[in-house]
């Protein structure tokens, strides 16, 4: 096996390991909220912070799923065109999203930096929970440049192990 | 070049962007921050880009998107739908074509603790598509039942699109979850009074089951005390006041956990799958969310809405024809477009249009839901189509394609029901709000 082939693993197992946290991201939302809704009801005593709990927990579990959503193709596009198109067309096609992916990546991670730093500067806090803003930012900068790191993979693999569209995602 | 003629043209390359297999959300980012940087400068697009990233993804309001897919996916993990259509079939025993009605019925069912058409369609699939084919139905038909049934998972509430609506045109969502009850029951109906008549005229259709006696009909009615117990809570909780959409979904998606478990249908590698689909479900769509964000901010910028309207009145129509013509626009993207880019994409751009046409953005937000749905099951797209054909090779396309079209009606009917009694849409939120 190629070392770069070894280092593609490497990083798809790393992604995979990734996505725990957005996994548990989405059950302390659920907990929270259901802890929240049951200590207010029956005690008459909300849970402190729970608000911001839900929003940093909704924010990691966007931003450190994003890598596993690229480097998997779960993305929702348009495929009408393969019909219309030969084969080399197609996967030239696929891989000019993932360059575009890169790129408008790459601009959100410099345009999140200015505001991330502006939180730091000026000591922005969760109003709940007190906890510094400027961290939330970071954690949408680290899964930002991770998905940017996946991209660049699934863009650069052989066609044979370029990520195929995966099924529909039960969205609609 | 002015604003408005602007947005038209970067509106227009959107779609040719997205015709080359641009992912939607990509295709969206270029298209706003392009769009924003030739209106003001580069600077101010980042600062748009950056800052609207951050606010919709920690957006506490939103986080009601992956608790209910959580949800749906843990109900479809328990097999909650099986236990729908075991009733439904008892129920509708004797009639013919009740399988299919069976089918629809436990779809509409399904759809309300679900949220998802596609996964009500692909779950109702496995469940009730070896059934009819066992009973002697005819593939057709049989097929194009669970396609029109599964349709009704993004009209009745819980809907992941209205959800979206709700974020993308500022409207409250419990409103909006009010206004789909009336109308999503509607459609279950219509569905089904096709399928009977389908059922009476078409061959190999109209088979009946073995009558089922009373006795069995009402202790069928036992059996989806689960379903009825999750819609009650969480959208019974939103309708009766109690909790708020993201209480509600959190609400229903852990009661769907501790259900699936009590009932002994929900393992834990179940469990762990569904909150991995609902994770990279909700961040699809959260990037679609965020770069329809930012898109719509250049497209209120530029004032497009405001040039399609001073068109829609030079042309001199009634609003009920500036309506059929919107309506006859999306009808047309619809074949192309996935509905959630599809309503994040034209929204922001002929909300305003209908609203000042005297129209309720609520009403609105139906139709267009509606239309979404005909979408997903008329030709050529038709997610839902595909969907059954996934799972169900041997099924000619086409012979799917000629048994959906009578269901077509279905839709269209509904849309017309709307315009002529639109409190069948408002009646419901102006008695809850």
């Amino acid at each position: 096996m190629s070392s770069p082939s070894k280092a593609v693993r490497g990083l798809k197992a790393y992604f995979r390991l990734l996505l725990a946290i957005p996994i548990a991201a989405m059950a302390v939302m659920m907990m929270t909220t259901v802890v929240d809704v049951f200590l207010r009801y029956v005690f008459n005593a909300p849970v402190n912070g729970a608000y911001d709990l839900v929003e940093i927990s909704l924010l990691v579990s966007v931003y450190f799923a994003l890598p596993t959503v690229i480097l998997e193709d779960h993305a929702i596009r348009i495929d009408l065109v393969d019909g219309f198109v030969s084969p080399g067309v197609a996967v030239m096609l696929k891989r000019l999203a993932l360059v575009a992916t890169v790129a408008v990546l790459c601009f959100l991670l410099w345009a999140m930096i200015e505001p991330a730093t502006e939180a730091y500067d000026f000591g922005d806090v969760k109003l709940e929970l007190g906890f510094p803003t400027w961290i939330i930012w970071c954690f949408a900068l680290f899964g930002l440049a991770n998905s940017i790191v996946a991209a660049a993979v699934a863009a650069m693999l052989p066609r044979s192990d370029a990520p195929e569209s995966a099924e529909p995602e039960p969205v609609e | 070049m002015s604003a408005p003629f602007l947005g038209l043209v970067v509106v227009l390359t959107l779609f040719i962007i997205l015709f080359l297999r641009m992912p939607v959300w990509i295709a969206l980012m270029i298209c706003g921050v392009v769009g924003n940087t030739v209106l003001s400068q580069f600077s101010v697009a980042g600062a748009v880009a950056g800052t609207n990233s951050f606010d919709t993804a920690s957006n506490y309001a939103l986080s009601v998107i992956p608790l209910f897919i959580l949800m749906g996916e843990v109900a479809t993990n328990s097999r909650l739908s099986a236990e729908l259509f075991k009733a439904a079939r008892v129920l509708l025993s004797g009639i013919p074509g009740g399988l299919a009605v069976a089918t629809i019925g436990a779809s509409g069912a399904f759809g309300a603790v679900c949220g998802s058409s596609i996964a009500t369609a692909a779950t109702m699939t496995r469940i009730s598509l070896p059934e009819m084919r066992e009973a002697g139905y005819d593939d057709g038909f049989s097929a194009a039942s669970v396609a029109a049934g599964g349709s009704l998972g993004i009209l009745i509430p819980p809907s992941i699109i209205l959800v979206i609506y709700a974020a993308i045109a500022e409207q409250p969502l419990p409103q909006l979850f009010a206004a789909a009850f009336v109308p999503g029951l509607v459609l279950m109906l219509l569905y089904i009074v096709i399928a009977l008549i389908v059922a009476r005229r078409g061959s190999g259709a109209g088979f009946r089951d073995a009558s089922a006696s009373l006795r069995e009909r009402l202790a069928a009615l036992k059996e989806p005390w689960q379903f009825l117990a999750l819609f009650i809570v969480s959208i019974g909780g939103i309708y009766a006041g109690i909790f708020s959409p993201n209480e509600a979904a959190a609400v229903g998606a852990f009661g769907a956990i501790v259900l699936g478990f009590v009932g002994r249908r929900l393992t834990f590698s179940g469990l762990f799958q569904a909150f991995k689909v609902s994770t990279i479900t909700s961040c699809v769509l959260f990037m679609i969310v965020i770069a329809a964000t930012i898109f719509s901010n250049f497209i209120v910028q530029t004032k497009l809405p405001d040039l399609l309207l001073s068109g829609a009145q030079a042309l001199d129509l009634a609003p009920w024809g500036v309506m059929i013509l919107i309506i006859a626009i999306y009808i047309v993207m619809g074949c192309f477009l996935e509905g959630i880019g599809m309503v994040l994409i034209t929204v922001p751009v002929f909300l305003p249009v209908v609203t000042s046409f005297g129209y309720s953005s609520i009403w609105f937000a139906i139709v267009v839901v509606v239309v979404v749905e005909l979408g997903l099951i008329h030709p050529p797209v038709g997610m839902n189509l595909f969907i059954i054909q996934a799972q169900a090779p041997e099924l000619d396309i086409k012979r799917l394609y000629v048994a959906i079209l009578p269901f077509l009606i279905a839709p269209f009917a509904l849309i017309a029901l709307l315009f002529v009694f639109p409190s069948l849409a408002l009646w419901l939120p102006s008695i809850l709000y």
